[in-house]
């Protein structure tokens, strides 16, 4: 048996011998054990100690890799999370290991979609039978087409071209070497990326045909989703995940009914911008239009949008346009007109004026966002910017106890455009420009704006629960001057503040970390800081697999930041976002406790260095 | 008269080894380095044990420069650790000091700063005392390769 070096695809008459292995694993001492187990069993063996670097390799090498295998604890990235990037990215089967076997850590495993879970010390045996999952997983996306065939298949494709052959897959599970060309083992799937925009036809196509009714299957959501390339074993297993992930989401959006908190207005989806939430998801948009309101009359001129020059900026980048439907600028609330995903702040706050930016993924090819696009972005929502060329403060009216996170840069960019790239902007930071649903009504304009692709994906996070569970403020573009004084009234939420809501996706009741606060921030790629809000890991790992994911940005460089929200004041630490006030084990949105001085209790046994801002360009508090 | 040495040094490995399953200080995860160590990588057991040593040592230090601190409080941390010192002290096989690992878990999932520090301190000893017998292990084995690799006409002394 040759071992091949490099990516080839492995020979199929040597399966399972060639299987290519990525071992992720940050013990350094079962890195070689493992490497050298797995060479043992004539497998191809790749390793890294990272997350992050396991994610750039897959992605690197699409099709370069059969399975991989990960630890549970890992400093830069929670093993979980990288297992749904996986899952979900390249499609690979993932093995789960850890030196914990206690139950209720594999069904988490198991939930987010391993194959495996293996316990700390691994026998040879155990890792001679992988394969097999690799197997059953090509042998799963066969059988799934079949049965949704809903008619004769004319395109077998690779799949030998005829229905015998199928059938004789179906029932042979360890008969895998009669088959020649149709043999699963060496059939390659396009490794498709489910990119934001792809996902949104298949959620629309799935809604149209109606998600629980039996038509619903591969072929059927194939032809509505008119994409030539794609195939229906992609669609196929694609289905099953979200079949899945909905069934996950349904059990917890009922044991969340109960939870208080805010009801949202329920916005049936305008468009099938659903992302990863239901088609009937309920980031429904309050926007409670402050009488306050700086009114559009101090609109920030901005020049049109050039969006070529922005796509120009942007070649890399995934950006999907969005439409985010603007609220005509009256006092009411048009639920009818919001667009489902349009996030907005809960009624319980004083009504806050967001504006919607575009959010533009970077990718990972560090792309770096100028302002200029951004300003130029903002043309489109003129009514949406009061003028904060003021040195005002923002005053975000939060539920009580939230944090006001103002970030406030010394070169602050106003928002016209004309605004030259803020040579601050540092290299490493994506500047991702989160949409913020500007639903007030007395934002003007009822523009339809598609939500960004970065919007889409936090709102993917939406549960079915409608309550929001928090607000995201776009810090990198606020002129945060508390100095100058004032929590004035009149000033709500300016322009440059996006803001909206998202719900989490997952979360378990909150028994993990009970009373407890937590602020999390992303990590230097893009800097997104949570707080004040109750949640645990699990939503947390929802909400960044989802970001990483759809945003196909970050890469899943997701790194957690906890910070207490127990009154004080909260510096800016430099996050290009804030996620205020969330709340994920429970949806009572109001924040009974002050905003506090933030304490970095690091989840992540690993360093990081916070720039703290001094006092005085400290922030606002509501 | 070397090639008896080699045969010595065997058995008195062999002894050795059997005294440490027998205390308990390792288990049968040991024996599965062993064998994985082949043609290709003569020296497998030695390079996991140096590598599984020189991550041990850095967590116990960080373990003792948490303890130490009068301020410390994050016990959190230390139970991250010492997930890490379970997680590569499964990997050799080291029993005993995995089951230290375990108490002190238990101790610092209840805050509790001097039982932590009890088990810090048995941790070091037990984590000691393998270094040491591991280590006098590979010594025999270095000594036996030489000594077996010594050859004479004939075979006898």
């Amino acid at each position: 048996m040759v071992m091949q070096t490099g990516f080839s695809s492995p020979r199929r008459e040597m399966f399972p011998a060639g299987l290519r292995v990525l071992v992720v694993d940050d013990d350094l001492a079962w890195l070689k054990i493992l490497e050298k187990m797995l060479k043992k069993c004539s497998y191809e063996v790749t390793t890294c100690t990272l997350a992050r670097e396991a994610l750039k390799l897959l992605r690197e090498r699409k099709d370069g890799f059969d399975i991989v295998i990960s630890d549970v604890n890992m400093p830069d990235m929670d093993g979980f999370k990288l297992l749904e990037h996986v899952g979900l990215e390249m499609d690979l089967p993932v093995i789960m290991m850890s030196v914990d076997g206690e139950t209720s850590r594999v069904m988490k495993g198991v939930q987010h979609g391993a194959c495996d879970y293996l316990l700390k010390p691994i026998r040879m045996k155990e890792l001679k039978n992988i394969w097999q999952h690799v197997m059953r997983k090509r042998m799963h996306d066969v059988r799934e087409i079949e049965g949704f065939e809903n008619g004769t298949d004319h395109n077998n494709g690779h799949y030998g071209g005829d229905q015998t052959s199928l059938k004789k897959r179906k029932d042979i599970d360890n008969k895998y070497d009669e088959k020649g060309s149709s043999d699963p083992s060496s059939t390659k799937k396009a490794r498709v990326v489910w990119t934001v925009e792809l996902h949104q036809k298949f959620v629309k196509a799935v809604n149209q045909i109606g998600i629980d009714s039996d038509k619903v299957g591969p072929k059927k959501i194939l032809d509505l989703m008119d994409v030539p390339w794609l195939t229906r074993e992609n669609v196929a297993s694609h289905l099953q995940k979200y079949r899945l992930y909905l069934s996950r989401i349904r059990k917890e959006g009922e044991t969340e009914n109960s939870a208080g908190g805010m009801k949202s207005t329920d916005h049936s989806p305008k468009e099938s911008t659903g992302s990863f939430s239901l088609p009937d998801s309920n980031c429904a948009q309050q926007n409670d239009v402050s009488s306050n309101y700086k009114h559009p009359g101090n609109q920030l001129p901005i020049k049109p949008l050039d969006s070529k020059l922005i796509d120009a900026d942007l070649k890399s980048i995934n950006v999907l346009p969005l439409t985010v439907q603007r609220k005509p600028f009256n006092s009411e609330i048009d639920p009818d007109k919001a667009s489902d995903l349009q996030a907005g702040l809960n009624h319980s706050l004083e009504p806050l004026e967001t504006s919607i930016n575009y959010v533009r993924f970077d990718s990972s090819v560090a792309n770096r966002y100028s302002w200029t696009a951004h300003a130029q972005e903002m043309h489109l929502k003129p009514e949406f910017k009061p003028d904060s060329r003021q040195e005002d403060c923002f005053k975000f009216d939060q539920p009580p106890g939230s944090v006001m996170q103002q970030h406030v840069q010394a070169d602050f960019l106003e928002l016209p455009p004309g605004i030259t790239p803020e040579p601050s902007v540092s290299e490493t930071s994506n500047l991702t420009l989160i949409d913020v649903k500007a639903v007030s009504g007395k934002v003007g304009g009822s523009d339809v704006r598609q939500l960004s692709p970065i919007e889409r994906a936090l709102l993917s996070f939406c549960a079915l629960d409608p309550e929001p569970s928090g607000s995201v403020f776009d810090m990198k573009h606020q002129n945060f001057n508390h100095e100058s004084g004032a929590m004035k009234e009149e000033e709500p939420l300016q322009s440059s503040i996006q803001s909206f809501h998202l719900y989490p996706k997952s979360h378990i009741p909150n028994s993990q970390c009970p009373g407890l606060d937590y602020l999390t921030a992303l990590d230097t790629k893009s800097q997104i800081l949570f707080q004040g809000g109750i949640i645990d890991q699990s939503s947390i790992f929802g909400l960044e697999s989802t970001c990483g994911l759809t945003m196909g940005l970050p890469r899943g460089d997701l790194t957690s930041f906890w910070l207490p929200n127990d009154g004080g004041t909260c510096k800016d630490l430099g996050f290009d976002y804030v996620f205020s006030d969330f709340k994920f084990a429970d949806h009572i949105s109001e924040a009974s406790a002050a905003p506090c001085a933030p304490k970095f209790g690091l989840d992540y046994d690993h360093p990081f260095d916070f720039v703290e801002y001094p006092a005085d360009q400290g922030l606002a508090w509501v | 008269m070397l090639g008896l040495a080699a045969e010595q040094l065997r058995a008195d490995m062999n002894r050795l080894l059997a005294l440490l399953f027998h205390q308990g200080v390792l288990d049968e995860q040991f024996l599965q380095l062993q064998q994985l160590q082949d043609e290709s990588s003569p020296n497998f057991v030695s390079e996991v044990v140096n590598i599984y040593f020189h991550e041990s040592e850095k967590l116990l230090r960080n373990l003792r420069a948490f303890l130490m601190d009068g301020e410390f409080s994050d016990y959190k941390k230390i139970g991250m650790h010492l997930n890490q010192f379970m997680g590569s002290s499964s990997s050799i096989g080291a029993k005993r000091v995995r089951n230290v690992c375990v108490a002190f878990r238990a101790a610092s999932d209840q805050n509790n700063r001097i039982g932590c520090i009890r088990a810090l301190e048995m941790l070091e000893h037990e984590y000691c005392y393998l270094k040491n017998k591991l280590l006098e292990l590979f010594q025999m084995e270095q000594q036996r390769v030489l000594a077996a690799g010594v050859r004479y006409p004939a075979q006898h002394n």
